[in-house]
């Protein structure tokens, strides 16, 4: 059975094809448009995944999209009266948006890929969650639980998944919490408060955090009524996400943590105030990701969690749920955000439709792959003079001697990953020893704020040396850099560029069966410096969508300032003459308007 | 060196008609949501507060924030938009 799921109309536009239970593609519109967190109909990424699969759209048992639009549309317009007179600007916003293209999901699809009539399905957005990560786990039963913003109306979901009683694997959320009062809105507020973009801008605040104390979580912990099984609900005086389209949060806000902080201001780690704001809310937050999982547990009774949504990026609520979290194992979708609700679409109603295998998902590199006659074209075409490494053992030889020499590396190599996380497929890789690594990284190569932390790729067998992961098998987020672990305080100096400062970092675990290549290059650099980890950063400049195609990267490697670049054995080690770039001009960003749901 | 075409008058005329096409579609869009959130959405929030319609949970007392879901099965539950 051949099913494509497709996420669209809100943010992060992706498709993915399942083909007999297998993802065989997957990739999100941005990649190919260039347009950071696309919105639009990915008609380039389907396109892509069936003719990677060698498949006609005509050869579709189904479409799958990742949500139910009218569904959506009851919650918008209860808001509407809930909130009337005030939200009169949210409505016309919301209005127009949905006359315009989100009431005819079906038809834009079927006219878009000529499909035939009925073969486009509707999976609701939490249960595309849910199948995100249970239907790619490796567990036989499980607790499920979902934390975003918002999808139609739920913001939170608990369920459970396992085997059938006729053979095949089930699904079911159990309980939801519902709209205004939602956790993923309530930390969405304060990313708009501290200066950044909502949607996007959720990584900056968790990084910025460890500057701070959370003095103010009571004050948050105000904000909301627990009723002690992790649901909770928003005081919405708190909050105007519901009825201004332009503001998250209200007056109350500023009086009782200060004035928010202006998009353009500068460094918010020199604001002691911003930096405490940032650790209360992210405290809180890893409080009530905490409550919920217990929850989940308990309904459950299952040792084993599975969790998607957009809250579950974040990566040091993960790593707090992993240390002190109900569950022995967890599964976290690497694709946690709507972009994976492509794949859990497909997933669903491949499991819906037939009776498929389960697929466990031990790698996210789902995406394009190219040659190597394309990667010399387009070396060729920028005029950047290359070698040829005649194999593997050379290439990571080669580019773990750079390292060590303290250059940064474009590193483009194999299918691109699934979810925004680079892991070793479309990464910019560094010498992770010295301390100083991480502001060139920040101001010479990334053009992005100072204080933003970068993450370690460690080769998985050195792990527990300099990381404290406990004992027992190797949690699985870590192998796709979804949680923080704290470093090894005998460890940390030798760490400084990527041991934030409070000692954690966002590893990554990199095995030997699963990427060869890459575990090959970590320990060619180990073997040379003595740590057997780098820097790996996504390669993409601030603003940007991360490289997909190797004229992405040659573009990328000219407007920054990369010492080097690898495109699969291709390699690049002089650049152009002349003074090195500055900071570019942004790129094209999908608008912002969307960032509440509506 | 390549010099841009400058457009002809003609063209130039029509994309300000254009342009002033699209500004007075999204005037009238504005126009016409406005209306309809005072003459539609307006009438029934009332009809809602007055027979005490609480839609986004504000007011209501309750034990706890979950709300339990009907069992559906897989393969229905994804037939329609809504």
């Amino acid at each position: 059975m051949r099913i494509l799921g497709v996420s669209f109309d809100y943010h992060d536009a992706a498709a993915a094809l399942v083909v007999d239970g297998v993802p065989v593609a997957a990739a999100q519109e941005e990649r190919f448009t260039r347009v950071k967190h696309d919105r639009r109909l990915p008609e380039s990424a389907a396109r892509w995944c069936l003719s990677r699969a060698g498949l006609a759209f005509g050869d579709l048992d189904a479409v799958v999209f990742y949500e139910k639009p009218f569904r959506k549309l009851s919650r918008i317009l209860s808001n509407s009266l809930e909130t009337f007179p005030h939200s009169a600007a949210l409505f016309r916003r919301a209005a127009g948006a949905w006359l315009d293209e989100r009431l005819w999901v079906g038809p834009r699809l079927e006219r878009a890929f000529g499909l035939a009539p009925g073969k486009v399905l509707f999976c609701e957005h939490h249960v595309s969650h849910a199948a995100s990560a249970f239907f790619a786990s490796p567990f036989d039963e499980a607790a499920v639980l979902v934390v975003d913003g918002v999808g139609e109306w739920a913001t939170a979901s608990v369920g459970r998944g396992r085997r059938g009683a006729d053979g095949g694997w089930e699904l079911t959320l159990d309980a939801e919490m519902r709209y205004p009062h939602s956790l993923g809105l309530l930390y969405s507020a304060f990313t708009a408060y501290l200066g950044f973009e909502v949607n996007e801008g959720e990584y900056k605040v968790m990084g910025l955090a460890p500057y701070g104390r959370p003095r103010f979580a009571d004050e948050i912990r105000a904000m909301l009524k627990p009723f002690g099984d992790g649901s909770f609900r928003l005081d919405l005086d708190w909050f105007a996400f519901h009825r201004d389209p332009a503001r998250a949060f209200a007056a109350r806000f500023e009086s009782a943590f200060g004035p928010a902080r202006a998009p353009d201001a500068g460094d918010p780690a020199q604001d002691a105030r911003l930096c405490d704001v940032a650790a209360s809310v992210q405290l809180v937050c890893e409080e009530l990701v905490l409550a919920m999982a217990r929850e989940a547990a308990r309904r459950t009774g299952s040792k084993n969690l599975c969790l998607a949504g957009g809250v579950a990026l974040n990566a040091t609520a993960n790593g707090r749920l992993l240390r002190e979290g109900p569950f022995a194992r967890v599964f976290i979708q690497p694709a946690a955000g709507d972009a994976g609700g492509a794949l859990g679409a497909a997933l669903f109603a491949a499991h819906a439709l037939g009776r498929p295998p389960r697929w466990e998902m031990t790698r996210a590199d789902l995406g394009p792959e190219y040659s190597t006659a394309e990667a010399a074209a387009a070396l060729t075409r920028a005029g950047l003079p290359f070698e040829e490494l005649h194999d593997d053992a050379a290439l990571s030889g080669r580019v773990a001697q750079l390292l060590a020499a303290g250059r940064v590396v474009g590193w483009h190599q194999g299918r691109s990953e699934w979810g925004p996380r680079a892991l070793g497929g479309r990464s910019i890789l560094a010498d992770p020893r010295a301390a100083e690594m991480k502001r060139a990284l920040n101001e010479k190569i990334k053009f992005r704020e100072l204080f933003r932390p970068f993450a370690p790729s460690v080769a998985a067998e050195s792990l527990g040396e300099w990381f404290d992961v406990g004992p027992g098998p190797t949690p699985q987020p870590y192998r796709f850099m979804l949680a923080t672990v704290p470093v090894k305080a005998e460890r940390r100096a030798g760490l400084g560029a990527v041991a934030h400062v409070d000692g954690s970092a966002r590893v990554q675990s990199v095995e030997k069966a699963l990427s060869p290549l890459y575990h090959r290059l970590i320990s060619d650099f180990g073997a040379l410096t003595g740590t057997p980890s780098v820097v790996n950063t996504s390669f993409n400049l601030k603003g940007e969508a991360m490289v997909e195609t190797p004229d992405d990267a040659v573009a990328t490697f000219l407007a920054s300032g990369m010492d080097a670049l690898a495109v699969g054995r291709l390699l690049v080690t002089k650049r152009p003459d002349g003074p090195l770039p500055g900071r570019k001009p942004w790129a094209a960003s999908a608008t912002p308007s969307d960032g509440w749901g509506w | 060196m390549e010099t841009e075409e400058r457009p002809s008058r003609w063209e130039r005329l029509r994309r300000r008609l254009r342009e002033a096409g699209r500004a007075a579609a999204r005037t009238q869009a504005a126009v016409l949501f406005t209306l309809a959130y005072v003459l539609v959405i307006g009438p029934a929030s009332m009809v809602g507060r007055l027979f005490g319609a609480d839609l986004l949970s504000r007011r209501r007392a309750a034990k706890t924030g979950w709300l339990e879901r009907p069992a559906r099965a897989a393969r229905e539950s994804l037939d329609g938009a809504g």
